[in-house]
This record gives structure tokens, sequence and C-alpha cells, in this order.
């Protein structure tokens, strides 16, 4: 997969898990602080793949951990099992296939890499300093964010984060790449700053 | 009684000639033997009764499937992709999608008749090649081959065969198993393999209103270097009703 599509796939998970940590707010710097408060989330997330070929959307459906500063475990449950494991700066991912769980090597590396690299300005609420997006602030519940390279539109076009009235809660984000396609990642079940067992990011648990 | 010396040979008598010699021998054998195979005929009456299962192989009406794809290529799981076809076998039309486990769509293109509209493409799914051999992949498994002739018979080994010959005498054997399994084979103008789908018995799958399906289907594909492997496992079929 080329690095573009690297860059996209890891905005869609960052923006889905790390906006986890925006605080309620109606500027960046209430948001920074809010970011600031949070150590740790795990969520239930339900995905939605809306095109207008599919009569109703394909979903699927997992759950996320992030522990500051740095370790992730997004892993979707169904339909098809798979594992982005993120920790103390090496990232893997597992996916399942008829053999089991199997690792995926080579260019599926550079998205981990890239995520390295990103986090950190999510995680700090710093939606406004990512080289990759610029983000306005819709109203005190919507956040939208565009890409800033001309190339990049042409595979995601805007992504949209609802927050949710819960502060330190979001709803959703939904990734729009053309006219009726898109993604949305609906969080449920968010728990913050409770401690996670560091096993859950490491490969020894899949 | 008349008896006759064997004698080599005048053209083969020297070192480099006997090499041309056997070499040219190598390449007829290998020339026999990558012939199709060869069918045998049945009783009339049993060829109907399979042919019709022949066409059982293939979904009719409109659908739309969803498949988890895993890719091996030299015996090596590559990765996952999760695709979604839509056939409409009365065009006919098929409509493939390729879609990351995190929904983005990597691949996007519809193709009837000669032409193929790539409506979306990113780097490594971009070249026109992709597409047309994976819109050649997808009609392979899902669509009736258009024929200009067909023909039937039990192969070597004992199966019955549909074949297919196509207008540009590439040829579709389709091969239904007596356990609700089938397989097709796809050989390019030299008879060589270009495709090869084999299809689990059905079992117990997302199979609405009624519709026998496929759980599983692995495709090898010869035409790229390396040959690769898909193993599509059904994740929802739909029947397209409209």
């Amino acid at each position: 997969m080329s690095n573009r599509a690297h860059k996209v796939l890891s905005s869609i998970l960052l923006v889905s898990c790390t906006c986890l940590l925006i605080g309620w707010g109606n500027s960046w710097e209430s948001i920074r602080t809010a970011a600031g408060k949070v150590t740790s989330i795990r969520a239930d997330f339900t995905q939605e793949k809306h095109m207008p070929i599919l009569q109703k959307p394909l979903v699927s459906k997992g759950v996320l951990y992030y522990q500051l500063p740095d370790s992730l475990r997004w892993e979707y449950t169904a339909p098809i099992r798979s594992i982005l494991l993120q920790h103390k700066s090496v990232s893997r991912r597992f996916v399942k296939s008829q053999d089991g769980m199997i690792e995926e090597t080579g260019r599926q590396l550079e998205m981990m890499q890239f995520m390295l690299r990103e986090i950190p300005l999510w995680l700090g609420g710093r939606f406004n300093e990512n080289p990759l997006f610029s983000a306005e602030r819709l109203d005190e519940r919507r956040i939208e964010m565009r890409p800033r390279e001309a190339a990049m539109t042409r595979i995601i076009e805007r992504v949209e984060v609802k927050l949710s009235p819960t502060p330190g809660v979001i709803e959703s984000v939904t990734v729009h790449e053309s006219r009726g396609v898109f993604t949305r990642f609906l969080f449920t079940n968010v728990r913050l700053n409770e401690p996670l067992a560091e096993s859950l990011f490491l490969a020894s648990d899949r | 009684m008349i008896h006759q010396t064997a004698r080599p040979s005048p053209r083969c008598d020297r070192a480099p000639v006997f090499r041309i010699c056997f070499i040219l021998l190598l390449a007829a054998l290998a020339v026999s033997c990558a012939g199709l195979p060869q069918l045998s005929p049945v009783g009339e009456s049993s060829n109907r009764d399979q042919n019709s299962n022949c066409r059982d192989v293939f979904p009719e009406g409109g659908w739309r499937f969803v498949h988890a794809i895993e890719t091996v290529i030299a015996g090596r799981p590559a990765g996952v992709v999760v695709g979604v076809t839509v056939i409409s076998p009365g065009e006919p039309a098929v409509e493939a999608i390729i879609l990351s486990i995190e929904g983005l769509v990597m691949f996007h293109a519809r193709a009837s008749g000669d032409t193929i509209d790539i409506q979306r493409a990113i780097a490594q799914f971009d070249t026109p090649e992709f597409a047309s051999r994976l819109i050649e992949a997808v009609s392979l498994l899902f669509l009736v081959p258009a024929a200009v002739e067909t023909t039937s018979g039990l192969s070597p080994d004992e199966n019955f065969t549909c074949r297919y010959i196509r207008d540009d005498a590439s040829v579709v054997d389709v091969m239904p198993g007596p356990d609700g399994g089938w397989k097709i084979m796809e050989y390019d103008q030299r008879a060589k393999l270009r495709r090869r789908v084999k299809a689990d018995p059905h079992r117990d799958c997302p199979s609405p209103q009624g519709a026998r399906l496929p759980c599983r289907l692995e495709l090898l594909d010869t035409v790229q270097i390396p040959a690769y492997t898909l193993n599509m496992s059904l994740i929802e079929a739909e029947r397209i009703t409209e």
C-alpha cells in the first residue's frame, strides 16, 4: 500500500481514537487543557461504511485502548479480527487469516511509523498544528478537519468530529472520502483514566 | 523376414545436431503436455443434467457480496482487505470495490461490456492492468463465461466439465462437484493455466432467500508474476431486487 494510503489510514485511526481525549470547550486552548487531564481511554467502537452502492452500511465492531504517552491497541473484533498495537515506540499489526493471527509486514509498518510521529499532536489537542490537516471548530460540538495537501483531498475530503454532551467524550468521527462515501466511527462505553494493563499493548496478548 | 538394423539418424550423429534434436523432442513433448485436458463424452441425458449443474455454479440474478480477502504470495500471507462485489448478470456488469479493514476505499471500478470505469484507485491499485485483471477475476468468479462455443464431457480425472470457448480462443472449464463444491479453470490461447478457482462445499453461510453460496473461494492467479492466491471468506450476501 502506498505511503499516502498509509497516511490516510493512520489519520482515520488517529482522529478516531485521539479525539476521545477532547475536553468540553469552545477554544483550542480549552481543548488542550482538557486533553492534558486524560491519561487513558477505553472505548467500544462501531465502524459504519456508507456508500451509495450499499443498501445498508458495512458494520465492523471493536475496542480501543489508549495509554499515555504512546500505547495504543485498536482492535477489530468483527467481522474481520485485526489488532493494531503500539507500545514503547514499537508498532505492529496482526490480522486473522485462515492460518490464525498473522503479522502484517512491509509497507504496512510505514503506517505505524507515521502514527508515532502524529499521535503527540493529537493527544495534545493541537489539531490546528497538525501538518496534514487544518482544523476548524464549526460549533461547540463539532470540529472539522481538511487535508492541507491537495493530493490528499483525492483520498479524504474532510473529517468531522462530533463531541458528546459529556465533557471529555466524543460521539463520533466521520471520515468523508467523496460524495456519499464516508466511514463513521461511533464510540460507546468510553471510560477515561482507568488503569490499563501493559499486556494489552503487547503482541503476546492477541 | 526382413531385419532392419537400427542406425542413428544421419542428421543427429554429430553432437551439436544431436542436442538440437533433443531440444526439439523436449519442446514437442512440452507442447503435447500443455494442451487442454481432453474431455471424453458422457450420455446425453446425464450431459443435460450436468450442464444445468454448471450454471448453478454462478449466482442467478443480481447480487451484492462482501468478502474478507486474504492475499497469499509464495505461500506467505500478505494481508487482508474487504471486497465488495456487485453482480448484474442481465447487462452483464460487475462492480468491484476494495476496502481496507478501516473502511478506506482503495479501489472502485465498474465494468460493463468492454468498458471499465475506474471511479477511484489509490496508489498500488491505480494501474489499468490491475483494474482489468481484477475485473477479469471477478467476472470469472461470478458470471457465466461469454462463449462462442460450448462443449462438455468427463475430464481425465473423471470430473464432469463444461467447457466454454471464448472468442479469443481462451477457455474456461467449469467443474461442479458432487458435494456442492466446484472448480473453475481458465486457460489462455496456448492452453496455459491462467486462473483456478475452488469453492468449498456449501456450509453454514449467510445465504439469504435460500440461495446456496460458497462460504469460501480460493482463487489462484498465475497471470501476474509472482502468482498469488486469494482466499475469500463470505461476510455478507444480499440479493439485488431493484
